[in-house]
């Protein structure tokens, strides 16, 4: 299936309760009527390269837990993090259907390794360990299951990653009846870059599980390569708790992302350097200050 | 039933993704022609525009509050499809258990096992397990002692086609784990029946749902690929650290329930259980209680020898 990419225009729909004419932008799929409050949900002509979505992950957070794990967040911010999203207010929170695509496939990789043997050598005190090193060449074979990449160009995929995972057992069959009244967007991504964000994660998977496949004690120099087939995308729809968050009246607002399954909270909390260098500024002075004390006191008492 | 795509494993209706690979269970998706248009979800009592609500987890009309129903991810307790009847009678299975109390013999067995053993009660049962039929392409690695040098480890890796047939998978929670692997391969696969087929017998249930019971067995696939790679293909005479990575297709899973009689008897006012197979009078399986009295007693003379020699030894280098 091809990811849609986005070219599209804008386009008018009449409501169905009150026959308003509703203008959507193109990477919407749902919306509400100003005058009667009907929630529709748009239904575009066939496009390939406009997948339908295949499955949804439905809304189970509550707002007002999202407000609270929100603020229990921003409470948990360390003093290194700054004071602005500390002290900022948080409202406005917004809902969205996030369009992802679900990336599976099968990944068979080639490794060549130097395994390390331990063995000791002496007794009591003169035993020592030694590491023997031996090459080893082999494959691995793994299905890629469940890798979740952001369809949206509104929300980063770097994003998306730092509040998952998603529940996916909790998966239902896309129908218009679980996003009636949500706002929902329509993927908008390339589909280059959807594919290639897929595949660079499944890599990841498969370096990571490659890390715990090796035998031995420990090892060394592991290259492996690794060749991804019967590939599929599915489009999912993600429930996400969109918070912007204005730090200071000159910058622009920064956004918090609530996972609107888990609750799991991230922002983009920039760390106070300032701070960081002031503590290690602190720290150093002080063990100058005890040392010229110390030295001091020495000095006297000789 | 369809079958996935990518793995060949069976999709069952409701599946709405494989669970062996996750691949998207195939379905019609009709491609809209035309104009873009809006729909609205409709309250199908009154009329009203209707919304996803949270609290529901399902569309809920705001005028009538009527709640429309969305299809769930359906995730069924298991259920047995398959019942072995009982060839093995009651009585055989009273027989049994006092040939097999008569047979009992071990340094902390006591000898009057058999004749002052009380038979205490009887219950036939169904217990449950899977049987799976897969191949399976195994990636794997390993530590033998084969080809080691200095260190007493050498690594191996390989890879290999493998085929389970009829994997008999425990499910019970009735029996221990070893009671069911030592019942499993007395069972006649061939004999079941889809219906109950005696009443009267308590039938196990398999007390997980369906995802659980497949990620289970995909996981005992995997113990059964290691073990059998340790005994056929990695070599040396020890291992350790077997990595497996298994690409498992076609799995075929059918639930099964399978007879057995659970045999209580007492022996000196103590409560201890028997397992008989319920189709083969081969397998008898049970706890038998421990006596420590020959322990004591040899420890005690091997103390005393000990004790005599000491004093042998004193006394000759006195005198």
């Amino acid at each position: 299936m091809q990811p849609a990419p986005h070219a599209q225009q804008s386009i008018d729909v009449q409501c169905q309760d009150c026959g308003a004419l509703l203008h959507l932008a193109p990477n919407q799929r749902t919306t509400t009527c100003f005058y009667c409050r009907s929630p529709a949900i748009v239904s575009r002509p066939g496009d390939p390269r406009r997948p339908t979505p295949r499955f949804a992950v439905p809304f189970v957070l509550q707002p007002e837990l999202a407000y609270a794990r929100a603020r229990s967040w921003q409470n948990n911010l360390s003093w290194f993090r700054g004071p602005e999203l500390r002290n900022a207010a948080i409202t406005g929170l917004q809902p969205i259907y996030a369009p992802c695509f679900l990336y599976s496939a099968i990944a068979r990789s080639a490794y060549s390794v130097s395994i390390g043997e331990n063995y000791t050598t002496g007794s009591g005190d003169n035993q020592r360990t030694h590491t023997e090193w031996r090459p080893l060449h082999g494959e691995h074979a793994a299905f890629v299951r469940d890798v979740v990449v952001s369809a949206s160009r509104g929300i980063l995929n770097a994003e998306l990653e730092c509040i998952e995972p998603f529940d996916l057992r909790a998966l239902h069959r896309y129908t218009p009846a679980l996003i009636s009244g949500w706002p929902a967007e329509e993927p908008s991504s390339e589909p280059q870059m959807v594919w290639a964000m897929a595949r660079e994660e499944a890599r990841q998977d498969i370096a990571r599980r490659l890390h715990q496949f090796m035998p031995g004690d420990c090892y060394r120099g592991l290259k492996h390569q690794t060749e991804l087939g019967s590939e599929a995308l599915e489009l999912v729809l993600m429930p996400l708790w969109v918070l912007p968050v204005r730090v200071a009246p000159n910058q622009p607002p920064v956004r918090l992302l609530v996972n609107g399954q888990t609750g799991k909270v991230y922002g983009p909390a920039r760390m106070a350097w300032g701070r960081v260098i002031l503590l290690i500024a602190l720290v150093i002075g002080g063990f100058f200050l005890f040392s010229f004390l110390l030295f001091a006191c020495v000095a006297v008492i000789a | 039933m369809s079958h996935c795509q990518r793995c060949h494993s069976p999709l069952d209706a409701s599946d709405l993704r494989c669970p062996i690979c996750s691949l998207a269970a195939p379905e019609n998706v009709q491609v809209q022609a035309g104009a873009a248009r809006s729909e609205v979800l409709r309250c199908d009592d009154c009329g009203a525009a209707v919304s996803y609500t949270i609290e529901h987890q399902a569309p809920r009309c705001g005028f009538c509050g009527s709640v429309m129903h969305v299809e769930r991810p359906d995730d069924p307790l298991e259920e047995p499809e398959s019942y072995l009847p009982f060839l093995v009678s009651p009585t055989q299975a009273e027989g049994l258990l006092a040939t097999w109390l008569r047979t009992q013999r071990g340094f902390f067995t006591p000898s009057e096992l058999a004749s002052q053993a009380r038979f205490a009660g009887l219950m036939p049962i169904w217990w449950v397990a899977w049987l799976s039929d897969t191949s399976v392409y195994v990636t794997w690695t390993a530590d033998s002692d084969a080809g080691s040098q200095r260190a007493a480890w050498a690594p191996h890796s390989g890879a290999e086609q493998m085929a389970f047939q009829s994997m008999l998978v425990p499910a019970t929670r009735g029996l221990t784990y070893d009671e069911a692997a030592y019942l499993t391969p007395g069972f006649n696969l061939h004999t079941g029946v889809p219906t109950v087929p005696q009443a009267g017998v308590a039938v196990e249930r398999f007390d997980v749902q369906r995802s659980v019971a497949r990620a289970y067995l995909v996981e005992s696939i995997h113990r059964a690929a290691a073990a059998q790679l340790v005994k056929t293909s990695i070599p040396g005479r020890r291992t350790r650290k077997v990595r497996v990575s298994a690409l498992i297709s076609s799995m075929q899973t059918r639930r099964l329930a399978l007879p057995s009689y659970v045999l209580a008897y007492r022996y000196k006012g103590e409560l201890f259980r028997a397992v008989v197979h319920g189709q083969d009078a081969r397998y008898v399986w049970g706890r038998t209680p421990r006596t420590y009295f020959r322990l004591y007693m040899g420890c005690g003379i091997a103390l005393l020898v000990v004790f005599g020699a000491c004093c042998f030894l004193i006394v000759l280098a006195l005198f």
